[in-house]
């Protein structure tokens, strides 16, 4: 037994700091990341699945956090991973994100924003979205995480995540503008003022 | 080579385009700050790309509202994942690190203090938090608005201090412009912020975004070469931290109640994000600030606590009021 260790057995006080540490700097953003885990998964079964993996993984992999950093964001990384872990086994999507950006584009999505929407119609159009395109505006909106901070927790280039969430908003404004067309709110082209269509 | 615009309405469709382009960043508040004075100087002479700018504000918020509205986990299932998390031995990575224990013994010899500030002439008195004390319960921190304190420090240092400012005062008249365009509930208080400057003129006022939310900056000078921020933000996130242990966790708050009296029962929270000094305080529906970059106001060593001292209680009760 070493120098340090003399009349006390090291290793349990060392883990208690260490236990200590994670409870100050990771566990306070449990119910923040079930949310986000019940917001990427809808069933609340699985959100606990996911959140227990993740706090895991978190504490499994704890001696590589740098203390003082973002743990936040270092928690939404292991969340993403987790995620997507998840869904590769499953079917994809009709519409991804590439079918999405083409329909923007094809369509000329509208610059402009209903302005009578209401919370129903864009939970609605959220719903409609791409999971990859829904996960980057709430990464976005919901999580006011930076550009450079989605790019990290999304192990993407910058400009992807800029990219992809121009595209993403489009989409959802695209949605909403049909919405509110078909509802007679606004009437079609005349809605998008000359020369300002993307 | 560029083509000239064929006419005014060349022009402006290309200054819409741009904007419009810009817009989703600009809400999201990851412009520069040049690029954000380009879209507010916009947006005061174009109705369309306002309103649209507005439509896009309230379509984030919607996303934020709904986002936020999932409900939290179920009772137990916390002391559930605790339980699981205890029965996992520590990362092995720490079994073996004596770089770890060192910076383990530094870490818990720092702690996070508290200072409270008491008027002149009497000492500091220091309150420690004990290093291994609980953090607080998620629901007390879960409306506080930390990050407010970054947003009135980044106005200070990415507009006040980065941009050139005239010398001149505004005059009373274009004060109070800025006041009421700035929140309407601000219109005519001019006055009485003037008396309460200290020896500081404002040289410019304006709305700037920064960490994504619009502010009410007021720039202002001294006798020295520094310049100081007076911010007031709405009360949207939450309120402010009380002291470092509301902080929460994942932030280096370490902020002090300005005592004293001068204050009335108003709390003055002190704070220091990004070498910039800030001073906050909270209304009923906002947050006021005054800010200074670490020595860049002369004349005084913490010029934003004189300047807080004097002016944050008096905006506090007479927003309140009004």
């Amino acid at each position: 037994m070493g120098l340090l260790s003399f009349g006390r057995p090291a290793a349990p006080s060392l883990t208690e700091r260490i236990r200590e540490d994670f409870d100050r700097e990771v566990l306070p953003h449990f119910k923040e990341i079930y949310r986000a885990a019940l917001r990427m998964t809808r069933r609340p079964a699985e959100a606990e699945d996911v959140t227990q993996e993740v706090f895991l993984q978190a504490w499994k992999s704890f001696d590589r956090y740098e203390r003082g950093t973002n743990g936040r964001a270092w928690l939404y990384k292991i969340l993403w991973n987790v995620h997507q872990q998840k869904i590769r086994k499953r079917v994809p999507t009709p519409l991804g994100a590439e079918g999405e950006a083409i329909m923007a584009e094809t369509l000329a999505a509208p610059e402009i924003t209903p302005t009578e929407i209401t919370d129903t119609e864009v939970s609605g159009a959220l719903e409609n979205l791409s999971d990859e395109h829904r996960q980057i505006v709430l990464l976005s909106d919901v999580d006011e995480f930076t550009y450079k901070e989605i790019a990290s927790i999304l192990k993407i280039p910058i400009g992807t995540v800029m990219s992809r969430l121009s595209r993403a908003r489009a989409a959802l404004r695209l949605m909403l503008h049909e919405n509110a067309r078909r509802a007679g709110i606004i009437s079609g082209p005349d809605a998008i003022p000359q020369g300002v269509t993307s | 080579m560029k083509k000239p615009f064929s006419s005014v309405a060349d022009f402006k469709a290309a200054a819409c385009g741009r904007v419009l382009r810009l817009l989703d960043s600009y809400v999201a508040g990851e412009l520069t700050v040049e690029s954000n004075h380009e879209i507010l100087d916009h947006t005061e002479v174009c109705t369309e790309c306002a309103r649209e700018a507005d439509s896009r504000g309230r379509l984030r918020a919607s996303v934020r509202r709904l986002g936020g509205s999932f409900p939290e986990p179920r009772r137990g299932f916390e002391q559930e994942l605790r339980a699981r998390l205890s029965a996992v031995p520590a990362p092995s990575g720490f079994r073996s690190a004596p770089a770890y224990l060192i910076a383990a013994v530094v870490m818990l010899g720092i702690g996070v203090t508290i200072v409270v500030m008491r008027p002149e002439g009497s000492p500091p008195q220091v309150a420690a938090r004990p290093a291994g004390a609980a953090p607080r319960p998620e629901s007390a921190v879960a409306a506080l608005d930390v990050a407010a304190f970054d947003v009135a420090a980044s106005t200070q240092l990415n507009c006040a201090d980065a941009n050139e400012w005239p010398e001149a005062p505004l005059s009373t008249p274009q004060l109070a412009t800025a006041l009421a365009k700035g929140e309407p509930r601000f219109a005519g208080l001019e006055r009485e912020l003037s008396t309460r400057l200290a020896g500081y003129r404002v040289v410019a006022a304006h709305r700037c975004m920064h960490g994504g939310r619009l502010v009410l900056h007021l720039i202002l000078k001294g006798n020295g070469p520094g310049r100081l921020s007076i911010v007031a933000l709405p009360k949207t996130h939450g309120s402010l931290p009380k002291n470092a242990s509301e902080g929460n966790g994942s932030a280096n708050v370490n902020a002090s109640a300005v005592d004293g009296g001068q204050t009335g029962p108003v709390l003055l929270v002190r704070n220091e994000r990004q070498g910039v000094h800030v001073i906050g305080a909270e209304g009923a529906r906002d947050l006021f600030f005054v800010s200074a970059s670490r020595g860049g106001a002369a004349g005084s060593s913490d010029p934003e606590v004189e300047l807080g001292r004097r002016l944050l209680p008096f905006l506090v009760t007479a927003i309140t009021a009004g």
